[in-house]
């Protein structure tokens, strides 16, 4: 071993490569099962109802102090900037901009991708080491269509509509923090959010939302397709899921936010 | 009919399997035998394209599976129902699901009538009226049934077992190779069973071919293998009466 650093770097930006390549073949691969949707009609609620339902208890619980602690970061950072009363005049626009755009989509689909996506993986990884899905194989069933596409579709598909909610949520945490802690009247609070409302940013924030749900489910899926080694490999498929799935949405996130905003 | 010819396959350094060569007439009932790691499952597994071989051929009814592509491969498999070594049903379907799964799937069948069918299966392995039940809840041997009877729901023509009395106990065992035994003989289907286990061998096989060193190594009736001279053979025979 002459040059074992370069060697392991570059077996490290292959196997990225390779990685990339094998999640763009199972994209693909979704994509062609995705019109014959309506035949995995009762699989695919299934999953939304997981993603979409099951995750509300957590994502109220992180909207209400992503929301609250936005308002007290913001009041904070504007005492040293803006002149006595505009601190609390542009709060509720301050506060409203950040979580539409970028702190309710992100950390959304960073609470989407440690519960579902790393779920997924956990649950197909488990299906690949108990022989499940070449069960399916042997009952000439795709388990792409079988089991990825309806994931898949949940992801994005819900993704959007949680984001929605948390929207809600964090605006209302904001505004109990403003209201009770930082003496902002209700009225002062909301007019100053409508004032500065841009449809933009509430759309610009749900594609992101769409593109972080897909990935995440897509993540989870294909770590979970290659999980190999029993119990052992399970764990590790899922802890993979978590992380892939963040690093993709951190990415994504400043990608997306280049192009629409 | 099933014909392989000069299978060949390596995982990473280590070959597996070294050149089969294999003929399975229809309504045949062949066990594959020989020593755990020897290649059994993977040739099994090749028979149904899970694995691909890096060389040779394997010819289901005249058509080379090797070559096919995905959609062609389902349309081959259609003719196979599968046992699994843990069973491999799916754990968030209840047994009813499970073993309905291929009809739901293939067919336009309404679900009352996979039901009703789905019935019909779970009495001919002896299990009726656990529909409702999720895997979970049943035992090894229950488990086994269970996938007998979805790996038969589409009437295939081979049936492929997997170690069929792997993880059971001796009694429990015993009721599985019977119950292997009697599908064989009702059904007239071709049975290709993996086994290292000499007792279900003798029971549910009419012929044995065992795999050693990557090749089939003897190929004959249960009668013969028994009274076989080959000292690898009497060695593997001797192995299993100590329990090695």
């Amino acid at each position: 071993m002459r040059f074992p650093v370069s060697r392991t770097v570059g077996g490290k930006i292959i196997g990225f490569f390779r990685e990339l390549g094998a999640f763009s073949i199972l994209l693909g691969q979704v994509f062609r099962h995705t019109p014959g949707l309506l035949r995995n009609r009762r699989l695919t609620t299934e999953q939304m109802l997981r993603i979409g339902v099951d995750s509300l208890p957590l994502i109220t619980v992180m909207s209400i102090f992503t929301g609250a602690v936005a308002a007290w970061q913001a009041s904070y950072q504007f005492q040293g900037i803006l002149p006595g009363a505009a601190t609390t005049d542009f709060l509720g626009a301050a506060v409203s901009a950040a979580l539409l755009i970028e702190l309710s989509p992100v950390l959304t689909g960073i609470v989407i991708s440690g519960r579902t996506g790393a779920s997924i993986a956990a649950e197909l990884g488990s299906m690949r080491v108990t022989e499940q899905i070449d069960a399916l194989e042997t009952l000439a069933i795709d388990p792409v269509r079988f089991l990825a596409v309806p994931r898949f579709t949940a992801g994005w598909f819900m993704m959007p509509f949680l984001v929605i909610y948390s929207y809600w949520i964090a605006h209302f945490g904001a505004f109990a923090v403003a209201y009770f802690m930082l003496d902002v009247s209700g009225p002062k609070f909301f007019n100053s959010v409508q004032e500065h409302f841009h449809l933009q940013n509430v759309i610009g924030g749900l594609v992101k939302a769409a593109v972080f749900g897909g990935g995440t489910a897509l993540i989870g899926c294909g770590v979970g397709f290659k999980a190999d080694g029993g119990a052992e490999g399970v764990g590790k498929a899922t802890i993979r899921s978590f992380v892939l799935s963040a690093a993709f949405i951190l990415i994504a996130d400043f990608v997306l936010a280049t192009i629409l905003f | 009919m099933i014909e392989i010819r000069d299978l060949h396959k390596r995982f990473g350094d280590k070959p597996v399997l070294g050149g089969v060569d294999l003929d399975i007439p229809d309504g045949e009932a062949l066990v594959i035998a020989g020593r755990s790691g020897c290649g059994k499952t993977v040739l099994l597994k090749s028979i149904i394209g899970l694995i691909r071989p890096d060389r040779g051929r394997i010819r289901i009814d005249g058509e080379d599976i090797t070559v096919m592509g995905r959609r062609e491969l389902y349309r081959v498999r259609m003719k196979f129902g599968m046992l699994f070594q843990g069973a491999a049903l799916f754990d968030s379907m209840t047994v009813e699901e499970n073993v309905g799964l291929p009809l739901r799937e293939h067919t336009r069948m309404s679900w009352p009538a996979i039901r009703r069918k789905v019935e019909e299966k779970l009495d001919l392995v002896g299990l009726p009226g656990i529909g409702g039940k999720k895997p979970a809840e049943l035992s090894g041997g229950m488990r086994k049934r269970v996938g007998l009877a979805r790996a038969l729901m589409r009437d295939p023509s081979i049936v492929l077992y997997d170690e069929p009395t792997t993880g059971l106990d001796p009694l429990t065992s015993v009721k599985i190779n019977d119950l292997i035994a009697e599908m064989n003989d009702r059904l007239h289907i071709t049975s290709i069973a993996v086994t290292h286990d000499m007792l279900s061998a003798f029971k549910i096989g009419k012929r044995i071919a065992m795999l050693h060193e990557g090749r089939v190594a003897f190929d004959g009736s249960v009668r013969e293998f028994r009274r076989s001279a080959d000292p690898m053979v009497r060695r593997f025979l001797e192995y299993q009466r100590d329990g090695i």
